[in-house]
Order: C-alpha cells, then sequence, then structure tokens
C-alpha cells in the first residue's frame, strides 16, 4: 500500500474536513464520515497517519491470551505511532464504554500522537485534553472504565470505527465538523482535488456576492463552473 | 481457549438443555457478555447446537473490495467452505440489522457443506427461499436490499463479535427461539456438566413448589440449588 508522505499530509493540514468528504466521495469512497464521533477538544484540528486498535466484547480466555501487561494490543497499538500519527479505535460504538483514561493514553503523549478517535468513549478527559496536547475525537465521555464492555483485541489490524473502514496507514482528518477517512492509496488524487474545489468554492462565493444572486446559481459546482474558474485565472 | 475441538458427545448433550439454562451456566463460569442481542430465531421452533466458524464484515470501501479475492475465494465462500456437517456459520455485520449478509444463491453453499444453521446480527435476504435450504437461521433481521453499501465481507474464521458478544472459530453455539447463546470452547465440558444438573434440580424445585403450592421464591434460590447440588435428591 502507498505510504503518505509528509508532504500530502502538511497540505491536508491547510483544507477543511468538509471538503476532504467532498473529494472522498467523488472518488467512490462512501461511508469516509464517521457517524456519532464527535470533537472533544473543540477547535484543534488533525491530519495524520492512522494506527489503529480493535476491541471486542470481553471474554475471560481471550483476555487470559492477549492481555499481557506492557504487551496487551492497547500498548502494541500505541507504541506504534509515531510522532504526528493518530491513533483510531474500533470501540464497535459503545458510547458509553471507555477505551482508556489518563493512565493508560499517556503513551500516546509519551509517543508524539496528534490525536485519538474512536466511536467509545474516553476517560479522564478533563485531564488528556489540558494536558496532553492530542486532539480527542469520541462517541462521548464517561466516568466508567471499558471493563465489561470492551477488552482491546489486535492492533494495527482493518478495523471499523463510526461505521467506516479504517486501515493502518490510512489519513485520518478531523476538525469540529467531525472525522472523515482518506485512504491510503486515494489520498494523493483526493488533495489534489479539494485543493482546486476549494480555490473554485472562493470563487463561487465571489461570484454569488458580487452578482447577488442565490448560490444555485453556482452550486453545486459544475465542470462549466471549474472551466470558469480557470478562464478567470487567465488560463 | 483450548486447543481441543469440542467432542461430538459434549455437542450432543447440549441438544438435550434449554438455551435459557446454558445462558445461566455461561455465566456463572464468568463469561458475559455471552447472549446475543437483537439477534431472532426465523426458523421457529428449531434449537441449533453446533461448532462455530465465522465471518467478518466491514464497512464497504473500494480500495478494499479490490484487494480482497474475489469469486469462490472471496472471504464469505472461503467461510462457508470450511463448513464440516453439523457446523455453524456466524457472521458479524457490526449489528446492522438492516444490511444483508446474503440471500437464497449466496447461502447455497451452507446447504451444500451440511451446515447445521446461520446466525448473523446482519439481516437474510430471500429468506423464505433459504429456509427451504433446511437449517436453522438466527438474525438481526430480514431484507429485501442487498448488503452494499453497508457490509463487505472481509475476513473468514477471525475473532469477531456477533450481537455483542466475542466469537472464536471453534466454540458452541446453541439457540432456540429464546435466542443465541456462545459456548467459549475452553468451558463448552464444564458447563453442560453443570447446565445438566441445573436442570435436573430445576425440575425438582418444580415438582415441590407444585405439591406444596408455595411461591417459586421459596426454593427457587440460591441456596436451594446449592443444597440440591450436595444432596442430589433425584439421584435417591
Amino acid at each position: 500500500m502507498a505510504e503518505i508522505t509528509q508532504e500530502i499530509i502538511d497540505r491536508y493540514k491547510k483544507v477543511t474536513v468538509a471538503t476532504v468528504y467532498g473529494g472522498v466521495r467523488k472518488l467512490g469512497y462512501d461511508p469516509s464520515f464517521m457517524r456519532e464521533v464527535k470533537a472533544f477538544t473543540p477547535g484543534k484540528t488533525i491530519a495524520g497517519r492512522a494506527r489503529t486498535l480493535r476491541f471486542i466484547p470481553p471474554r475471560p480466555d481471550i483476555m487470559a491470551e492477549v492481555h499481557q501487561g506492557a504487551d496487551s494490543p492497547e500498548y502494541v497499538a500505541m507504541g506504534s505511532c509515531e510522532p504526528g500519527d493518530i491513533l483510531v479505535c474500533d470501540g464497535m460504538g459503545k458510547k458509553y464504554a471507555a477505551i482508556g483514561g489518563d493512565v493508560k493514553l499517556l503513551q500516546l503523549k509519551m509517543r508524539g500522537a496528534a490525536g485519538m478517535v474512536t466511536d467509545a468513549a474516553i476517560r479522564d478527559l478533563d485531564i488528556v485534553a489540558k494536558d496532553y496536547g492530542i486532539a480527542i475525537f469520541a462517541g462521548d465521555r464517561t466516568p466508567m472504565g471499558g471493563a465489561g464492555e470492551i477488552d482491546p483485541f489486535e492492533a494495527n489490524c482493518t478495523i471499523q470505527c463510526g461505521g467506516v473502514a479504517v486501515r493502518p496507514g490510512d489519513l485520518i482528518v478531523g476538525d469540529d465538523d467531525g472525522v472523515v477517512v482518506v485512504p491510503a492509496v486515494a489520498a494523493k488524487e483526493i488533495i489534489d482535488w479539494v485543493e482546486e474545489h476549494e480555490a473554485v468554492e472562493e470563487y463561487v462565493k465571489g461570484l454569488i456576492q458580487s452578482e447577488n444572486v442565490a448560490p444555485g446559481k453556482y452550486y453545486p459546482i459544475t465542470e462549466a463552473t471549474v472551466e470558469q474558474y480557470h478562464r478567470s485565472l487567465g488560463g | 481457549m483450548t486447543d481441543g475441538k469440542i467432542s461430538d458427545e459434549i455437542v450432543q448433550r447440549y441438544r438435550n438443555v434449554t438455551v435459557a439454562t446454558v445462558y445461566g451456566g455461561v455465566i456463572q463460569k464468568g463469561y458475559e457478555p455471552c447472549f446475543m442481542r437483537k439477534v431472532q430465531a426465523f426458523t421457529p421452533g428449531e434449537h441449533l447446537v453446533g461448532r462455530v466458524k465465522t465471518l467478518r464484515f466491514v464497512p464497504p470501501r473500494i480500495d478494499i473490495q479490490k484487494e480482497t479475492q474475489r469469486g469462490a475465494k472471496s472471504p464469505e465462500y472461503v467461510a462457508m467452505g470450511s463448513c464440516e456437517p453439523g457446523d455453524v456459520m456466524v457472521m458479524d455485520a457490526m449489528g446492522k440489522s438492516w444490511a444483508s449478509i446474503g440471500g437464497d444463491v449466496k447461502i447455497l453453499q451452507l446447504k451444500m457443506a451440511g451446515a447445521e444453521g446461520l446466525v448473523t446480527d446482519g439481516a437474510i435476504r430471500d429468506l423464505d427461499a433459504v429456509k427451504e435450504y433446511g437449517f436453522k437461521l438466527f438474525a438481526g433481521g430480514r431484507t429485501g436490499a442487498v448488503g452494499i453499501p453497508d457490509v463487505w465481507p472481509y475476513e473468514a474464521n477471525g475473532t469477531i463479535q456477533c450481537g455483542g458478544v466475542a466469537v472464536r472459530p471453534g466454540d458452541l453455539i446453541v439457540g432456540d427461539d429464546d435466542g443465541i447463546v456462545v459456548v467459549a470452547a475452553g468451558i463448552a465440558e464444564a458447563v453442560i456438566d453443570w447446565v445438566e444438573e441445573h436442570e435436573q434440580a430445576e425440575e425438582y424445585i418444580k415438582a415441590l413448589i407444585e405439591s406444596e403450592n408455595v411461591a417459586p421464591g421459596k426454593y427457587y434460590n440460591t441456596q436451594s440449588f446449592e443444597r440440591l447440588a450436595h444432596e442430589r435428591p433425584w439421584e435417591k
């Protein structure tokens, strides 16, 4: 699978999640927007490579096999994060079950991760948000631990999160609108489209205001409008 | 997990007990959750018991769809093809009770494999035709629509969730009109030992309650079960 370059990641840092959503969808990737996953560190945006962690319903025999202290899948997953990476946790949409709190998530801070995304809940959010410098996107916050509800099972495999398939190495973007998954193989093509689309949108907003017309005259953007934009650049 | 396969003799013993009592035995061993939420019998009156094979679905994504083996080697056919006679196919559809995991054409493979049943937290399509195949069906729903754009078959015989319960290949599944319970392979023998004794104790208690004309609470309590387990009056 194609590795996403830092140059591409940096380009994603300059665009909105809403426009990225448009680009991902344009290339036929749907669903890409995580349902029921919200920003819990408002104003913080993320664009980074995904590392993944899959939770399953608890079972004593499985726990006995996989919960090996520092080698437990959750620590393997967090430990695989490079600076700027995003840990994405498949909590099976259990919004009331915590994937971790300030003690466990300390590892993300130590690894220099940029963010944590889950469709389950986060615990001790105030400490994590204030002191760890990590952007948090989650189904909810909770005082409860995850025991009895979810157990970490597998690091860096294909998961679902918020109803979207996510693989290690994908690009995750998030802002206060929510989280969108950009498949690694399509990351470059999508950012090319997104950058042009954002420029065309700005152009169209200018036209709508200067001509004092309803947005419907130019929006949604058609191929003809894109051509008109290019001509306006003197092309 | 035990590496040992659950024996035919143990599977057979589960055919004589109810799912509700098996549930009691499984939670008594500390395995909870074990009862599948929102998964119901679509072949009422049938009692399902069998060893598990699994299939995991993920949300659809066109790059994954391109990479996944297609045709006869697709994970769904690998999973169904791994079923031995009497096995139960369990499919993790992420709880999408409206999303089809397959209909009469795909599921034909389970009939050909001699499977005992199909369990999913997704939906079954062409259910009336699938019923004709003669195996037992438990699902989150039935549907006329196909699974795309909701689910895509991704992995055969991995660890899955279904109806909120962790399931591994080789586990035992039991189902009746009350629903589905998962028995982890490693505890299958200990659970059926407990269940058989508990059912005898329950029958004994029901007879006492009726003959003495008292409220069930007089005998339907932990102390009574403990005393009966010790005294075993039904053996006298």
